[in-house]
């Protein structure tokens, strides 16, 4: 009967045989319901990914717009065409023999109640008849009296227009030369009034803004900033029975548990309001403690957890010079994307390997807690700093679900060192 | 999917690793269900059991010791034997009378090389009394040995011997008549 068996083994071993299609979905439900799927919790895991990332993406794209038209209706030397707009095209064509006005005041003579160099340098040079004046690039250029008046309006920034010399010939063309000059000096007039206004609000400091500190624009101002930092963490457990008597397990669990030390990566983002700060990111921990049971058993265990934590924190910000002192607090949410533990179990004294949160483990797949940070930042530069942030965490909640005989919270210190990068 | 990153993925509860799972095996391991049980919902039944015993038992499967397929495929034959355990099918309850060695080895180089198709052979075995599909299935299909059949459906191994016997005395009969159909049927086309 070889034969037979052999026929029936090739045509049986390695068949196939497609299985009723509304079956996938059955099992699928039923691994649902023993908890070995978590179909929701990974679909919850997505979504949390996606509105952060969405929301630091429009938190960063607003403030990122504000700031820059922040920045550009706070520069005293923005350029901007009044009456005409078509000035600030002659402006940017000013030959290096004569220097735009702007920058003569800015770096070469600090403003003072009496400097009034435009004033002298225009009255000086009154405005050649245009009508004399052929229409080349060159001599458009020697205008810069009537172009200097107009230069220094604090106004709000409009697009600069760059446009053909004959154009603007044309322009000033239509403005008669006598009249050129009473407008020169009534512009004048205007401009150092400006100018006046410009010095005390900035406290007689005349720095372009390039050379002024981020920070030091008045009024409310709004800044980003990313932080990113890692380092040590050390973690405390402390165990309390939930109910019931489990005092000999509880002290079993205190006795045999070894704190290790654990390490963290963070990445925060702040948006400051002057001094006030809110603060969200991710924090990435890898915690690790070892468990060696003297009571019941040998076993000499290393238990790691990961923890993926969100926090929102409100904060307040103290300057010192190059030193920036930041203090925040707020509540984080903290998930455990990767479990690998074994635990004693406080009902059957036995030992158990949980690699997840789902079905009859006890972790929890969340808990609350509440962050407490210091942010020491020395500024390199305008744009980074470097930073020291020691971070207390207090678990307002067990770790461990709550049908589950025993709580344990945690408490964690981390010691953050980084950089930020201001936008 | 590399078959570490499918096994974590299904440790963790992926829906996602869940579906490729099934995509890749499940055709194979319902041919399994199928050649051991009697009808299509037995066969689904086994199927959904056999895919929870996958995932309660996947943190023990061990690369180093074997492969997947194999290790998949073994849990399907056990679950398929839990099955009818369970089912309180007494594989005992068949005919269980001896038959001499002399007899089982009887012919044993002798017989034709059969022409069926695939389908026909799993509806053959699929018609066999339980006790003789299971030790059919076990010693042709997954080639174990009479003891280890014995061990696993707790039989002796001379039960184990003649369960095997009759199985294949039956499917000889199922062929035989199934070939004289084919002649008659042949002849009346004629």
């Amino acid at each position: 009967m070889k034969n037979m068996e052999n026929t029936f083994r090739d045509s049986l071993k390695n068949g196939e045989s497609s299985p009723p299609t509304d079956l996938k979905s059955a099992i699928s439900e039923n691994l649902t319901k023993a908890g070995y799927l978590n179909k929701r919790n990974n679909n919850g895991r997505y979504l949390l990914w996606i509105v952060s990332i969405v929301a630091i993406v429009i938190t960063v794209g607003l403030v990122t717009v504000l700031k820059s038209n922040d920045e550009v209706s706070s520069n005293p030397y923005s350029i901007q065409a009044k009456g005409s707009d078509k000035t600030p095209a002659i402006i940017e064509n000013v030959s290096k023999d004569e220097p735009a006005v702007p920058k003569v005041i800015a770096n070469d003579k600090p403003m003072t109640e009496n400097t009034q160099p435009t004033n002298k340098i225009i009255e000086s040079k009154p405005a050649p008849s245009i009508s004399n004046v052929p229409e080349t690039k060159t001599n458009i250029q020697q205008k810069p009296a009537i172009i200097s008046t107009e230069q220094i309006t604090p106004t709000p920034a409009e697009p600069t227009k760059t446009e053909p010399a004959s154009e603007r010939a044309e322009n000033l063309e239509a403005i008669p030369v006598a009249d050129l000059n009473e407008l020169t000096s009534k512009q004048n007039e205007e401009s150092f009034k400006h100018l006046d206004t410009t010095r005390n609000n900035t406290n007689n400091n005349p720095q372009p803004d390039i050379f002024r500190n981020k920070d030091d624009h008045h009024g409310i101002n709004v800044h980003v900033s990313l932080d990113a930092f890692g380092g040590p963490v050390f973690t405390r457990s402390l165990y309390k029975s939930n109910g019931g008597n489990y005092e000999f397990v509880v002290n079993t669990l205190k006795n045999s548990e070894r704190e290790m030390t654990s390490y963290s990566l963070g990445l925060w983002l702040t948006v400051s309001l002057n001094n006030f700060l809110l603060t969200t990111g991710a924090n990435y921990s890898w915690i690790r403690y070892s468990y060696q049971d003297i009571n019941i058993s040998n076993l000499t265990v290393t238990n790691r957890m990961e923890a993926l934590e969100y926090p929102l924190m409100i904060g307040y910000r103290f300057r010192t010079g190059r030193f920036n002192v930041e203090l925040r607090t707020g509540p984080s949410i903290t998930y455990f994307p990767k479990i690998s533990a074994t635990l004693f179990s406080p009902t059957t004294y036995s030992y158990n390997y949980y690699s997840e949160t789902s079905g009859n483990s006890p972790f929890k797949t969340n808990y609350l807690s509440l962050l407490a940070s210091i942010n020491v930042s020395y500024k390199l530069s305008e744009d980074f700093s470097i930073l020291i942030q020691p971070i207390g965490k207090y678990g307002m909640s067990s770790i461990y679900k709550n049908e589950y005989p025993i709580n344990k919270t945690t408490q964690n210190y981390n010691f953050g060192f980084g950089a930020r990068y201001q936008f | 999917m590399d078959i570490n990153d499918l096994v974590k993925g299904c440790l963790a509860g992926n829906q996602q690793h869940f579906d490729t799972l099934y995509d890749t095996y499940s055709k194979r391991l319902y041919h399994i269900c199928m050649r051991y049980s009697g009808d299509e919902d037995e066969a689904k039944d086994i199927l959904q059991d056999g895919f929870i015993k996958v995932f309660v038992q996947l943190k023990t499967f061990d690369m180093a010791k074997g492969t997947f397929d194999g290790w998949i495929k073994r849990i399907f034959v056990n679950t398929s034997i839990d099955y009818f355990r369970k089912k309180s099918h007494n594989i005992n309850s068949v005919s269980l009378e001896n038959v001499s060695d002399h007899l089982m080895h009887e012919d044993e180089n002798d017989e034709p090389v059969y022409d069926l198709t695939t389908d026909q052979i799993m509806d053959m075995v699929r018609e066999l009394p339980t006790g003789y599909r299971l030790v059919f299935n076990l010693y042709v299909v997954e080639e174990m040995s009479h003891k280890q059949i014995a061990t696993m459906l707790g039989i002796s191994e001379n039960t184990s011997k003649t369960q095997l016997f009759k199985a294949k005395k039956a499917l000889q009969r199922k062929i035989t008549e199934h070939m004289m159909d084919c002649q008659i049927n042949s002849k009346r086309a004629i």
